[in-house]
């Protein structure tokens, strides 16, 4: 129990860190969000808006201010799309985004783990090289290549799936494969990696001489095993997938918060930027938090009375 | 009377990158039911290999079977395939492996490693498999077993982790248990313990051993027979007195030098043998230890020795032994001491 104490104040002291760098990283970044408009607009509009925006004020001002609506659950007025606010931003865009990525990590998941699983037992051997030939593949060919191939294909020549805009399920398809390719590639080479170790282990040896089937083998004994380092690295590729991705999205015309990422930093809107940012980083640290319940599952010489060190 | 295995020039070959490597260059022993024989030599002799051989075990596709005869209850092990061997591997052969820190999964509860033989060679079903495997916990000297099922390998030490080892190769009741180095890695008072306990569970179950060890304290405490093994071959074999009173092969008594004796009461220096084992890239095309053979002749560096019989057990590949072989028995009688 007090491990979870520890545990959920270190995640705010976390959190508050990033907010905190964000805040200054961001300030630090040359122009403001009015510079485009400056030229059109008037002088006193321009300075009307400013203190609208609390921008007028010192930084150390803005940040408390920040900080306090922060403790509220508020993240702010987007400066950009008017009359819009962050909260409502990051709202209607997540389901979006975490739909497509919880779609895409568990078809990575799944795929991963199996070629990963191939290749290892046929160490050397021509599955191997096949399934780390897909892998290098799907590292290497960025979705901003693969995707338009996918919506030339599946959506305009062959007329199976739609080709862009978020309507009915159908319409995951696409993005779902294009976003799961690169997490499927990962997976593979470091299951592959995790279980040839594992299958050279002693422990495997003894359930070889117990008399056990290969699949047997692998799957009582060598997977639980083999994911173990593995988890540690979905947990950040689960909180990336899920807070969408700006190429994906912005091919595939999903309104996700994907998007808002890359834009907000374009146009300095700092409260988009700030509210984006500690979205992320709150799921992230978060689905770490998870990541490391769940390494007490699966592995039991880690003990949670130990307080995490063990 | 037939064995219970008999190992017939046995050869078996690793090939790798740099060519091949002649791990058994010829392995003939026997095992006869209810004993203890003991193969004993120094790493790399082809000990490991040997026990891998008979489990079907060799690493593919680099390793395998080139000649010989592996003969289990009148049946070839090396005509085995995949799943013939399956069936063999638990319920009639069991395993005991050198390192009990590593030999049992972290992850999965000591109870369920040993219920899984049993569901899987005998069919039990789970309930009978865990009545069954609490019963093979105590028998294998571990209190409170029944809580101690459901705990992992981690909550156990290492003299304990051995005798859950053993009580997996136990489980099926095979006729014969392979054990490679069961009492290595663990320390003295332990080693005893655990020798202890598979003597006192082979007399119980009349279950044949075959120990591989390169500690011969082990193979005098434990064995019936010996076996001793240089550069993939067998070179002197007999029972334990005839090993250790009246031994036949150069080789054995340098090992035989090389122990601490109780009874000297001064400070005596070990005497170790000089020199490393041949290299089985290219082994020698006569005797292997010729090398490091402090009464070599020049028969010995042409010549493979032939068995030389001095009993219905013992044997040794020796040249000195051939009748022709110069007399020199002052010689050799400074070289036992």
């Amino acid at each position: 129990m007090s491990y979870l104490i520890k545990r959920l104040f270190t995640m705010f002291v976390t959190l508050w860190i990033i907010v905190t760098l964000t805040f200054v990283i961001m300030h630090m970044i040359p122009g403001d969000p009015f510079a485009t408009d400056a030229k059109s607009l008037p002088e006193e509009i321009v300075q009307n808006m400013r203190e609208k925006y609390n921008l007028d004020k010192p930084l150390p001002t803005q940040y408390f201010l920040y900080l306090k609506d922060l403790v509220q659950l508020d993240l702010g007025p987007s400066i950009q799309s008017k009359s819009r606010d962050v909260n409502s931003l990051i709202a209607d865009g997540f389901g979006l985004s975490a739909l497509l990525g919880i779609q895409s990590l568990l078809i990575a998941i799944v795929v991963g783990i199996g070629l990963g699983v191939i290749a290892a037992l046929n160490h050397n051997r021509l599955l191997d090289y096949v399934s780390m030939f897909i892998a290098i593949i799907g590292i290497s060919v960025p979705s901003f290549i693969l995707a338009p191939l996918l919506i030339k294909y599946f959506a305009v020549e062959w007329g199976l799936l739609p080709v862009a805009a978020w309507g009915t399920w159908s319409h995951s398809i696409l993005p779902t494969i294009a976003l799961a390719v690169s997490p499927i590639a990962i997976i593979t080479r470091f299951v592959r990696a995790s279980m040839i170790e594992i299958l050279n282990q002693n422990f495997i040896k003894t359930a070889e001489a117990k008399g056990l089937h290969t699949w047997e083998i692998v799957i009582k004994h060598g997977l639980r095993n083999a994911l173990i380092p593995v988890i540690s690295f979905i947990g950040p590729l689960f909180a990336a997938v899920i807070t969408g991705t700006f190429v994906i999205e912005k091919i595939f015309a999903i309104p996700g918060i994907g998007k808002y990422f890359v834009d907000s930093i374009f146009n300095r809107d700092y409260p988009v930027i700030l509210g984006t940012t500690i979205f992320y980083s709150a799921i992230l640290i978060i689905t770490l938090f998870f990541i490391d319940l769940l390494y007490r599952v699966i592995d039991p010489r880690i003990k949670i009375a130990s307080g995490g060190d063990s | 009377m037939s064995h219970l295995l008999e190992v017939d020039d046995l050869k078996v070959s690793f090939h790798v990158s740099s060519g091949e490597i002649q791990a058994l260059r010829g392995v003939s022993f026997h095992v006869n039911s209810g004993e203890t024989l003991a193969v004993v030599g120094e790493s790399g002799c082809g000990k490991s290999v040997t026990a891998q051989a008979i489990m079907g075990m060799i690493p593919s596709p680099q390793g395998r079977v080139k000649e010989g005869r592996i003969l289990f209850k009148g049946q070839d092990l090396t005509k085995f395939n995949k799943k013939q061997f399956r069936s063999v591997r638990g319920s009639e052969i069991g395993m005991v492996f050198q390192d009990p820190m590593t030999s049992l999964n972290p992850t999965m509860k000591v109870g369920s490693q040993i219920d899984e033989v049993l569901v899987k060679n005998q069919k039990l079903s789970k309930k009978e498999a865990k009545q069954k495997t609490i019963e093979l916990l105590k028998l294998v000297g571990i209190s409170d077993a029944s809580s101690r099922y459901s705990q992992y390998p981690h909550e156990f030490s290492g003299g304990m982790r051995q005798r859950v080892v053993i009580a997996i190769a136990l489980a099926c009741n095979p006729e014969l248990i392979i054990a490679d180095e069961p009492t290595t890695a663990l320390d003295v008072t332990i080693q005893a313990q655990i020798l202890e306990l598979l003597k006192k569970l082979q007399k119980e179950r009349n279950t044949s051993i075959m120990l591989i060890t390169h500690d011969l304290g082990v193979v005098a405490e434990v064995a019936d027979r010996v076996a001793i093994m240089y550069a993939g071959v067998v070179v002197e074999s007999g029972r334990v007195e005839e090993i250790f009173e009246n031994p036949k092969h150069p080789y054995t008594w340098g090992l035989l030098n090389s122990v601490p004796k109780l009874e000297s009461s001064e400070k005596e220096r070990l005497i170790p043998i000089e020199g490393s084992p041949p290299d089985l890239f290219a082994p020698p095309k006569g005797c292997p230890f010729a090398e490091r053979c402090p009464f070599t002749m020049e028969v010995c560096l042409e010549h493979m020795p032939g068995k030389e019989v001095f009993s219905e057990n013992h044997q040794a590949r020796c040249w000195l032994n051939d009748p022709r072989a110069p007399k020199n028995e002052e010689l050799i009688a400074a070289g036992r001491e």
